[in-house]
């Protein structure tokens, strides 16, 4: 118990970082609202794989409220949290079926945080409109994903060979 | 790479892509009539309802923030924006029944409805 | 413990050149090359658009609205050839207007000069020098209570400040408290009233009040008066095409765009006027529509709705009809007489407007029932 601690502190700065770098890609030039690449997501699957759940969603949770007070907003944090939330309990609920590697608990992630933004979305706007970017979100959710995934999966064959 | 990925990922993956697809295809396959309407709205009110060929620039104010949607010949776009990310002003031009631009940091939601009758310019 | 080994994992990464490792990188350059790519195309784009902005030239409708005049909203469209001689424009016509909605003004002072506020509070006291603007509005108020037989009458003041004070209290959104003035006070509020009470001298431009009991209200005729002047400020600008909405006081120059086509006026259903939701459009071209409704300012108690129009034979809001439309010519002349037809009985109402060449209106009662006068089935559209 104690061992995992400064693992998860490490894990939580590495999430951080990921995200603040994430910034820095000028992704809103596609110019749909919601495009994430997620890379943040690679440390929560490794930590989903490697540590108790429970621990893996404190990681996702510390770093969703870092990031959100450091450079993002209120409004952000509020989207990060459904995204995230929602994307740790597809990807757990993938961990407990037998068959998936981290691409597909990666895939499932990405899609359902997207999902997750849009309903919150459909709250704060009060309008079905936002239901438009479903499809893109979607897809984009699943190419994303399974990019992360693939990063994820290289990374974890090598650090599962310790301990 | 022994089990780099699996028949199930490939499962998911494939699924979900069709899923997007198709879910794409039916939104572009709806048909816009001539009379279709242009509906702007804030904070899920709305506030503005125009004729898709109306021709019109319309600036949203709300406070400090704005946003300049631009209806030409059918087409609309968001050409100048207050927020900070800017998603709104680099979004592909709208033109279809159903699309939408949305400006979420402002709270705006830009769509095409199809709508029956001459669109007025003011409401009183 | 665990640092030793993460670092010496680590260095397990770095020093194992493995396939996988060199596909992950290719991925990543790919990706940020892709990424920077964007960005460039993007920053082409825009540069492209703001240069085109200053030299476009798009004949074509353009919108802007204000949230600080006469305490509604004020929207203007017009026709220009440029975004920016629309700017221009627009904020030339907010200015002519900021300035009557100032002198028009019952609740706040400015410094340097009287308005309105300043007349009320010197009410009994002595006379108050004004504008030539206020001047003009009052005479042309006192002109509007002999065309409307009385029925609207700025010198009613004080009653209808009894009802706003209710109608406020009741729209709180902090502590909303609804209830009603009692009769005696309303009775009491009531015979404060009276153009002879009221000293309007033109040469000095002065106006005062004689009574200290009596309080000007130009509620229903202000804003139709501004935006009428607003309209020959626009027209002497030579400005062909444009509307100005003022909050239902509406008035249009010229056509849509071109001589022939009608500016399309929605007139809005009073049990769903939320939404831009309208029963029906009217096409109209250099005229001057404007409606009086129950569903702008009221609150309601016991099931009953009490309005901002009050009739004054009663002392009460009425609650005769839920909407009055007028097209006229002149706007000021349409905001009162939208006031006039919204209290009277709609038979006298209609006997009104037959007997006035050049107007028209509509009547919307109970459950969206409709009563037109003689011409006005020339302006509904469809």
């Amino acid at each position: 118990m104690k061992k995992t601690i400064p693992l998860m502190g490490l894990l939580v700065a590495l999430a951080f970082i990921l995200s603040y770098l994430e910034t820095f890609i000028p992704i809103s030039f596609i110019g749909i609202p919601g495009i994430k690449i997620g890379l943040a997501n690679i440390v929560i699957i490794i930590a989903i794989l490697k540590l108790k759940k429970s621990d893996a969603f404190i990681i996702l949770l510390a770093r969703i409220i870092l990031a959100g007070f450091t450079f993002g907003s209120l409004s952000s944090m509020l989207y990060a949290l459904a995204g995230g939330i929602l994307s740790f309990i597809a990807m757990i609920l993938l961990a407990k079926c037998k068959g998936f590697t981290a691409i597909g608990l990666s895939v499932a992630g990405g899609i359902a945080h997207n999902i997750g933004q849009i309903v919150v979305a459909l709250f704060v706007l009060e309008t079905s409109q936002i239901l438009f970017y479903l499809p893109i979100l979607i897809i984009s959710g699943t190419i994303f994903g399974a990019i992360n995934g693939m990063i994820a999966a290289v990374i974890y064959s090598r650090v599962s060979k310790i301990e | 790479m022994k089990s780099f990925i699996s028949k199930k990922d490939i499962l998911i993956i494939v699924a979900s892509l069709g899923i997007g697809c198709i879910l794409l295809i039916t939104f572009l396959l709806l048909p816009t009539k001539d009379n279709a309407s242009v509906i702007v709205t804030l904070d899920g009110q709305v506030i503005k309802t125009m004729s898709l060929y109306s021709n019109t620039t319309y600036t949203c104010q709300n406070n400090e923030n704005y946003n300049i949607i631009v209806v030409n010949n059918g087409i609309v776009n968001v050409k100048e924006a207050s927020c900070k990310n800017q998603i709104c002003v680099h979004h592909f031009p709208i033109s279809k029944n159903g699309e939408t631009i949305v400006c979420l940091p402002n709270k705006l939601v830009v769509s095409i409805k199809n709508e029956n009758g001459k669109q007025p310019d003011i409401v009183i | 413990m665990c640092r030793k080994m993460s670092s010496k994992s680590n260095s397990k990464i770095i020093l194992n050149g493995g396939k996988a490792l060199k596909r992950l990188i290719a991925l990543l350059s790919i990706l940020i090359i892709l990424f920077s790519l964007c960005g460039c195309t993007s920053n082409q784009k825009d540069t492209s658009n703001t240069s085109d902005t200053s030299e476009e030239i798009d004949f074509q409708l353009r919108q802007n609205y204000y949230t600080d005049i006469f305490d509604t909203i004020f929207t203007f469209l017009a026709y220009t050839d440029t975004q920016s001689e629309f700017d221009e424009l627009s904020e030339d016509v907010h200015s002519f207007l900021l300035e009557y909605h100032k002198l028009y003004d019952v609740f706040n002072k400015y410094d340097g000069f009287n308005n309105l506020r300043t007349i009320n509070e010197n009410a009994g006291i002595q006379p108050v020098e004004v504008d030539q603007k206020i001047i003009d509005l009052l005479l042309f108020c006192r002109d509007m209570t002999e065309k409307t037989k009385g029925t609207v009458d700025v010198t009613y003041g004080r009653i209808m400040s009894l009802w706003h004070t209710f109608i406020k209290l009741a729209n709180d959104e902090e502590n909303p408290i609804v209830s009603m003035p009692n009769d005696i006070d309303i009775q009491k509020s009531l015979k404060c009233n009276g153009w002879d009470k009221i000293v309007i001298d033109d040469e000095k431009n002065t106006v005062f009040i004689k009574d200290s009991m009596v309080l000007l209200d130009v509620g229903a005729i202000a804003k139709g008066y501004a935006v009428q002047k607003a309209a020959e400020y626009i027209k002497a600008k030579n400005i062909p095409y444009a509307v100005i909405n003022m909050g239902g006081n509406v008035t249009t120059i010229g056509g849509r765009g071109n001589d022939k086509d009608d500016w399309v006026v929605g007139i809005a259903d009073p049990e769903n006027y939320e939404n831009e939701k309208y029963m029906m459009t009217i096409g109209v071209k250099d005229k001057s529509v404007v409606t009086s409704g129950d569903y702008e300012r009221y609150y309601i108690a016991d099931d009953n709705r009490y309005c901002h129009i009050i009739d004054l034979s009663t002392g009460y809001p009425a609650n005769t009809v839920r909407g009055v439309t007028v097209v006229a010519d002149d706007s000021g002349f349409a905001d009162a007489l939208s006031t006039a037809l919204f209290v009277m009985p709609v038979e006298e109402g209609q006997k009104l407007v037959e007997s006035i060449d050049n107007v028209e209106a509509i009547w919307i009662l109970q459950k969206n029932k409709t009563v037109m006068s003689s011409g006005f089935k020339q302006y509904v559209l469809e």
